[in-house]
């Protein structure tokens, strides 16, 4: 089949136009407010599509996914399995990562998703269209890594404002203490903490550094099969266990993350 | 039959007979912890296999009928070879099931219940604490038991186990359709969701206010479901009640797999807060889900059998944020 060189340039081109077209299109009243869902990954014919986004709308509730390599955004309509095509020009970016569709956007069906097991599955341009939960993310990660793999967390990050009060303690603390925050990327109260730990981290670097270092460690979801986490007795996550060198001095579990450096500086105070 | 025996002495009586009745006893507590959560114990029979000749709800009631029965026979004294070689028989099958599980947690084999021996969701053990305490408590008791073995029924005493046998497996057997939740579970107004736990693989405890840690602070709907049809038939209702800003926040936890979970989502489009809790936890919680409650600031202030009234809740608060302007806003 022939390929065009420049189709995804054009699609990308498109695409940044769709998300820099001024605001003033009326937006659809059920179609919008989709938000980044990093649970999930979209593959066609059985190769990962990396650059594809699945987003979640409650207002909606469907998903859609968005991507260079797809041309149209698809729309995922979970009760009735009807999966449709968008005109990316009906598509608007919004500052806080977001998507609306445009009221005057219309609908193409591509066809009807069916599922097996923890596949949904649909045929698109002659290609198996493939949605399956991604896979956890496991072993010793970087902040960046979790902001990458799961946008989510980049949202709950950003929105976060840390105690300045606790910050300042923190950085002004002298031991030199390790953070380990033992995660599920597949764990709901995980989606709303670890952000918090991953934003009071870079507030920390903002400030000048300190002598907290923080590791994130990503469990499978049946955590008793990873070895550390049975060394460490890992029951559940999200679990930050705090050391100064090879010393545990404490332990903070997901009750107390709502506020995670408020936490740390009443452990290190105790 | 015992005229020809040499006659017993009054001590071993009294060992007998305090044998008898603290074996009787712990017999009715075990069977008392089952009554009113028959349903528990029907799965537990289903895991371990036990349901092969008849249905476990029926070998349930059959089971607790039973421990009934030896257990008045031998608080009231009955320590007649009737009575005590099926309890024999009992106190060692309890062991080959407790003591199967305690080798099945040594080896790395997780039971796939929280609750172990034969206490029901009321009493949680672990397997090691199942069969230690059922090997020193029962098998002393039971050997006391036979020091002193008589002969013929007396017609009173066997009566009065009989008329408490046939009591209390019909109470069990009409327990699930009774409002008894609040007896029968740890989950009812006035308790701490943090006290909700079981005890997790490396052996620290697994608890409500983990799973949802929100629910410590403000007002809260929990509904514990597995993914069925009632949930189905529901969903919209769910959903728009999650979004109705006046409502308290609305959590929905199942013990469904990975793949349910998966299917549910993409044939239902669930927009409220749906999250996994093991199932031995919700056991502790339900006879039979659905069931619902309300937490405010941690703390379980109303319960329902089944879903919540989610209108008469919505309007409650509404009535709520029109008096007082401070509104629960999501």
């Amino acid at each position: 089949m022939f390929k065009c060189p420049y189709r995804q340039l054009f699609v990308l081109l498109l695409l940044g136009l769709a998300i820099s077209w001024p605001a003033a299109a009326e937006v659809d009243s059920v179609f919008s407010a989709f938000r980044p869902n990093g649970d999930y990954l979209f593959e066609l014919d059985g190769e990962a599509v990396s650059d594809a986004t699945l987003y979640f709308s409650d207002r909606a509730r469907a998903y859609l996914i968005v991507g260079p390599a797809l041309g149209s955004p698809l729309l995922i309509h979970p009760r009735s399995g009807v999966v449709e095509k968008i005109s990316l020009m009906k598509v608007q970016k919004n500052e806080d990562g977001s998507i609306d569709l445009l009221a005057d956007a219309s609908f193409d069906q591509v066809g009807k998703f069916r599922l097996d097991g923890l596949s949904l599955l649909f045929d698109y341009k002659g290609q198996q269209a493939v949605v399956r939960p991604k896979p956890a993310l496991v072993g010793m990660q970087s902040a960046t890594a979790l902001r990458d793999f799961k946008p989510e967390y980049a949202a709950e990050a950003d929105a976060y404002a840390p105690s300045s009060a606790a910050l300042q303690a923190l950085a002004g603390q002298g031991r030199d203490v390790t953070v380990r925050v033992f995660l599920g990327t597949w764990c709901p109260v995980c989606g709303r903490t670890v952000p918090k730990v991953i934003k009071t981290e870079e507030a920390l670097a903002g400030l000048g550094g300190s002598n907290i270092q923080f590791e994130y460690y990503g469990l499978p979801r049946n955590i008793s099969e990873d070895p550390v986490a049975a060394e460490m007795k890992i029951n559940g996550v999200p679990t930050v266990v705090v050391l100064t060198g090879e010393r545990e001095i404490g332990r903070i579990d997901g009750r107390d993350l709502h506020s995670p450096e408020t936490a740390l500086r009443e452990l290190l105070d105790s | 039959m015992s005229d020809s025996s040499p006659p017993i002495p009054p001590w071993r009586h009294r060992l007998s007979l305090a044998g008898s009745i603290f074996l009787g006893a712990i017999f009715l507590v075990a069977a008392w912890a089952k009554t009113l959560n028959p349903g528990s114990l029907a799965d537990q029979i289903t895991r371990e296999g036990l349901d092969f000749l008849l249905p476990a709800g029926v070998v349930a009631l059959i089971a607790l009928a039973l421990e009934y029965f030896l257990g008045s026979a031998l608080v009231l004294g009955l320590r007649r070879r009737v009575v005590l070689w099926p309890t024999a028989a009992l106190v060692v099958f309890f062991l080959f099931l407790t003591g199967r599980t305690y080798v099945r947690s040594l080896q790395g084999i997780e039971p796939e219940d929280a609750s172990c021996g034969c206490f029901g969701n009321l009493v949680q053990r672990t397997p090691a604490e199942a069969f230690w305490q059922d090997l020193f408590l029962m098998v002393p008791a039971l050997l006391l038991a036979f020091l002193a073995l008589r002969g013929g029924l007396p017609r009173v005493r066997t009566a009065i186990a009989v008329a408490v046998t046939l009591a209390m497996t019909l109470l069990a057997w009409r327990a699930p359709h009774l409002p008894l939740d609040d007896v029968a579970t740890s989950l009812k107004p006035g308790v701490d969701i943090a006290s909700l736990c079981i005890e997790g693989s490396s052996g620290s405890d697994v608890c409500l206010d983990g799973i949802v840690p929100e629910l410590s602070e403000g007002e809260h709907v929990v509904v514990l479901t597995e993914l069925d049809d009632e949930l189905i038939a529901h969903v919209d209702d769910l959903n728009d009640f999650y979004w109705t800003a006046e409502a308290p926040a609305l959590w929905v936890l199942t013990g469904a797999s990975e793949e349910e979970l998966f299917q549910f989502r993409f044939t239902q489009g669930p927009t409220f807060e749906l999250r996994e809790a093991p199932k031995p936890l919700l056991q502790r919680m339900w006879r039979q889900a659905p069931r619902s409650f309300e937490v405010s600031d941690g703390e379980v202030t109303r319960t329902w059998s089944g879903l919540p009234p989610l209108d008469a809740l919505r309007s409650a608060e509404s009535q709520d944020s029109a008096a007082v302007p401070s509104a629960t806003t999501r």
